[in-house]
């Protein structure tokens, strides 16, 4: 079963409500999956694998939606955009309500250990908005087109490209000193 | 280089050095907050139940000496003053103890 597609594996999800299959697919797409969420929320590891636990329980449960005209990841990650973007909607409400001023965000609840450059760079993402840091993060590491990304975002495609433009130019400023030596 | 090459450079080494998230408690813990699958439907469920009871209670009237054991019930009683002072006595201190035993715990 482990070597079956994607596509053959949701036909038994669907048909059989086979939790075999679906551990499969979450095996198969975890880990992207999971590393997307930390570049998305400042390498917050128990907050991204909440997010994407929640995006596959979101997934199986409306597994019957998935047409199968996009790619399963991109279905995937779609569910994941919208699941973290309500994330940090009720975060923010949770901060109003409680009359926090903003100090206390994200940014300052992770700590980075400057060797790597994978979590540096997620807390530099953190200077980006919640869409800008996917439509980067799609656009840069997944190298997904614009009209895919448009797809997952549902979002028009003029949102995604300023989304890309503005963010890359906010995250060039933020790069600004880094040493890029050892990359070549 | 340009900006441009430099953030395309960095996201190629990101993606090659992209570190893989293999733990099995994660799929674990996703496995159990995923909705459980009914194996059997809720009517057939019902309808093993209603022939399951059925079932033991043909046994049970069948195998248990229920009359037997009704039978060794005592038919009279007798309540002497003795037994009656006696009862009174251990309802008494009973209620005593009780008593006793919710003050001490309120002390805590």
């Amino acid at each position: 079963m482990t070597d079956a597609t994607d596509q053959a594996l949701i036909q038994r999800v669907v048909t059989l409500n086979c939790h075999a299959s679906f551990n499969v697919l979450v095996k198969r797409h975890q880990s992207t999956l999971r590393y997307s969420l930390r570049q998305m929320t400042g390498w917050d590891q128990s907050l991204a694998d909440d997010l994407a636990q929640e995006t596959f329980i979101k997934a199986y449960t409306s597994i019957t939606s998935f047409n199968g005209t996009a790619k399963f990841s991109s279905w995937l990650y779609r569910i994941a955009y919208n699941v973290m973007i309500s994330h940090f909607r009720l975060a923010r409400n949770r901060e109003l309500t409680l009359g926090d001023d903003g100090a206390h965000s994200t940014e300052s609840s992770v700590s980075f250990d400057s060797n790597d450059l994978h979590r540096d760079l997620a807390g530099a993402m953190l200077k980006l908005s919640p869409q800008q840091r996917m439509a980067l993060h799609l656009h840069l590491h997944k190298q997904l087109t614009h009209q895919e990304i448009c797809t997952i975002m549902d979002i028009p495609l003029g949102t995604v490209k300023t989304a890309i433009t503005r963010g890359k130019k906010k995250l060039q400023e933020s790069l600004v000193g880094w040493e890029t030596g050892g990359m070549s | 280089m340009t900006k441009e090459l430099e953030l395309d450079k960095l996201f190629t080494h990101l993606r090659v050095s992209e570190p893989a998230f293999n733990e099995a408690q994660f799929l674990h813990s996703v496995n159990l907050a995923l909705p459980k699958k009914r194996r059997i439907s809720m009517a057939f469920e019902s309808a093993i139940t209603l022939v399951a009871v059925a079932i033991s209670c043909g046994l049970i009237y069948h195998y248990f000496p229920a009359l037997e054991l009704l039978n060794q019930v005592p038919r009279q009683f007798m309540i002497t003053p003795q037994a009656l002072v006696l009862l009174g006595g251990a309802a008494t201190a009973l209620s005593g103890l009780i008593y006793w035993a919710s003050e001490v715990d309120l002390e805590f």
